[in-house]
């Protein structure tokens, strides 16, 4: 599903290079549900942008269910975006504008479905995860976690086959923050691969795997209790 | 993503802050408003001459001393600066003469011909140098002047040079404090006219033809103001062809007997046409010139778009990384950011087009000397325009927004 080898990223801002990730190497197979752990500013979500394509990097390669995400165009990767990767952030990044039904039905306007099937498809979804009747609400009516559903939704509505989650229960409460997480184990026993990235042992250990990250190296892939 | 959808988000977007959104168009409705105002004036101005001298009759010629060059499409289009157009009119260097008056009259293609002369002559009662007009019989068959009292100049007075005058109802006024003045005198230089005929009050024109003052005249026979001077040269001759349709026969007709009875070609033949014709070019070019210039403040309209557009791109990155981030390709954030500024423009384009043609026919009310007609190219090509603007200054920042990296944009807040 996920193969990386020996990549490498840097930022520069004018004056000093700073190397983020530095000749990582990580391989995810379909399926599995993996968590990613560090110290903060080790790279974590430098790696979760590249793997969702949301970001490019300087050297190394990076194959994506055998597609090669070097060489992709950006219109490209584009599409992998809308129909093979899931994003979820710690910040929801839901549009503010927008009520949750046209929030969830935005990656299938994107797929070019018709506006009444990508409706139709989003209510249901959202329905199905229990906010059937938050549907018109727009995100500044909604609670954290409900906010945070109504991403994974998003994220999930045009059925990707990886899921990615930077810190998704971050801005949550504990108990709200279970209720997150039990999604993404559903997400994952439905054949979804999972990779999240948390700062709680406790979560990381809900994982199948526990990725390692200390100053852009891939220390070490521990398998989880 | 569907264009439909495109439209919708942009809508939405629009429609989200409305009073930006009303302000930025703003400048593109006093931009197309004002290029629909002056447009409209200028071909209202052109409509209002053109039926002013249609209203003189179609079969009507000219016949002008000396040679005048008409601007013709070339001449206008290459020497637009230079002076290509009528010479100074009437003053005669006398070609024209009396004899070519009674010569023209012969002929069977013309069924009326006038010799006209201006002069000006002392009026002794009122101590005034006042204009007077020498004309035949013929001219008030061609110029359908309506009579209040009496009657018109007859060939016998003409032939006799008999001292009759009809007059303008102002002009009566002033003489003879506006009474039925027929069979009374009047003194000019010192000689007494008698008042044959009063012409009915005619309301003056704002431009054209009617706006000659035909209630001030004082009309004589030709003969007899000829017979006050040395030569018999006439400023201008009035030529009227037996049916429209021989007009072109008439001018040729005109055009030989003069050059014969003279020897060169002295003299220029102008058909009601060419003076339409010539009318027009100069009035196109005026309105033409006119719209241009108020064209100027769509422009600026249109920076005024391109402004906002770039606080809005600024403004939404976020959002503008949301979308990349769950599949909006460069060509999404492109037409979405373009339509928005091209909704502007067009949605400005038709409130300035309403506007402008309510205002024009506003205008053509309250101030009924100012005519007004909207041309429908006047519409389109400022409907055009805006649309054109709207592109031109909304795709720099469409573009800027469809350039953004997904990941800072997101990073932005
Ligand atoms: N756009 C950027 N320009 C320069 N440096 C950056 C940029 N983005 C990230 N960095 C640097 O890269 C390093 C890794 O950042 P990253 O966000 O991946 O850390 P992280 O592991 O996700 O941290 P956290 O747990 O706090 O979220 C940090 O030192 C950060 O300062
Ligand atoms: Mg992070």
């Amino acid at each position: 599903m996920v193969e990386i080898e020996s990549l490498y990223k840097s930022y520069s801002n004018g004056l000093n290079v700073t190397e983020v990730l530095h000749d990582v190497s990580l391989g995810i197979s379909a399926g599995e549900f993996v968590s990613i752990m560090g110290p903060s500013g080790s790279g974590k979500s430098t790696l979760m942008n590249i793997i969702g394509c949301l970001d490019r990097f300087d050297r190394g390669s990076y194959h994506l269910e055998g597609l090669d995400i070097a060489e992709a165009s950006d219109n490209r990767l584009a599409e992998i975006r809308n129909m093979h990767v899931g994003f979820v952030f710690q910040s929801f990044n839901l549009l503010p504008q927008y009520n949750a039904v046209e929030n969830v039905e935005l990656p299938l306007l994107y797929a070019d479905e018709t506006p009444r099937a990508a409706r139709q498809k989003a209510g249901e979804l959202l329905e199905f995860l229990g906010l059937g009747h938050r549907l018109n609400h727009k995100p500044c009516q909604l609670s954290g976690g409900e906010k945070q559903r109504v991403a994974i939704a998003r994220a999930v509505v045009n059925s990707p086959s990886l899921v990615l989650a930077d810190e998704p229960t971050g801005s949550l409460d504990s108990k709200t923050g279970s209720e997150v997480l039990e999604m993404f184990r559903k997400l994952n026993e439905a054949g979804k691969t999972v990779i999240l990235v948390t700062h709680s042992r406790e979560i990381a250990e809900e994982a199948q795997r526990i990725v390692h990250i200390k100053d852009g190296v891939v220390s070490e892939a521990s398998h989880a209790g | 993503m569907r264009v439909s959808e495109n439209f919708r988000s942009s809508f939405r977007a629009l429609g989200h802050s409305k009073i930006r959104t009303f302000l930025t168009m703003l400048g593109v409705i006093i931009g197309v408003f004002s290029v629909i105002m002056l447009t409209s004036i200028g071909e209202g101005v052109k409509q209002r001459i053109a039926s002013e001298v249609e209203s003189l009759g179609a079969n009507l010629l000219y016949v002008f001393p000396g040679r005048i060059q008409m601007p013709t499409m070339s001449q206008t289009e290459s020497r637009l600066g230079a002076r290509a157009g009528f010479g100074p009119l009437g003053t005669a260097n006398g070609s024209l003469t009396y004899e070519d008056v009674l010569a023209l009259k012969e002929h069977e293609d013309i069924s009326a011909a006038t010799g006209i002369l201006s002069g000006a002559d002392i009026l002794d009662k009122l101590n005034l140098l006042v204009s007077t007009t020498g004309v035949d019989e013929d001219f008030f068959r061609i110029r359908a002047l309506e009579l209040r009292y009496g009657r018109y100049i007859t060939l016998e007075e003409r032939e006799s040079k008999s001292r009759v005058a009809v007059i303008g109802s102002e002009a009566n006024n002033e003489i003879f404090d506006g009474h039925d003045s027929t069979g009374k005198t009047f003194e000019l230089n010192g000689v007494g006219y008698e008042v044959v005929g009063v012409l009915q009050y005619k309301k003056v024109e704002s431009m054209g033809p009617g706006a000659e003052d035909l209630n001030v005249k004082i009309y004589v026979p030709v003969s007899e103001m000829l017979d006050r001077r040395d030569d018999w040269s006439v400023g201008q001759i009035l030529v009227r062809a037996a049916s429209p349709k021989a007009v072109d026969s008439a001018k040729r007709s005109i055009e030989g007997i003069l050059r014969d009875r003279h020897g060169v070609v002295d003299f220029t033949v102008i058909t009601q046409d060419d003076m339409l014709a010539a009318i027009n070019r100069i009035l196109s070019v005026l309105s033409a010139a006119m719209g241009g210039i108020a064209a100027i403040s769509l422009v600026v309209g249109g920076i005024g778009i391109m402004n906002i557009m770039l606080v809005s791109v600024t403004e939404r990155t976020r959002e503008i990384g949301v979308r990349k981030a769950i599949g909006a390709k460069r060509r999404d954030i492109l037409i979405q950011f373009l339509i928005e500024a091209v909704v502007i423009s067009v949605f400005g384009g038709i409130l300035g087009v309403l506007l402008g043609v309510g205002g024009s026919a506003a205008l053509a009310r309250i101030v009924p000397n100012i005519p007004t007609a909207i041309s429908f190219t006047a519409v389109a090509v400022s409907l055009l325009f805006a649309f054109a603007v709207g592109c031109f200054f909304g795709v720099y920042p469409a573009a800027k927004a469809a350039r953004l990296n997904p990941i800072e944009a997101l990073r932005s807040e």
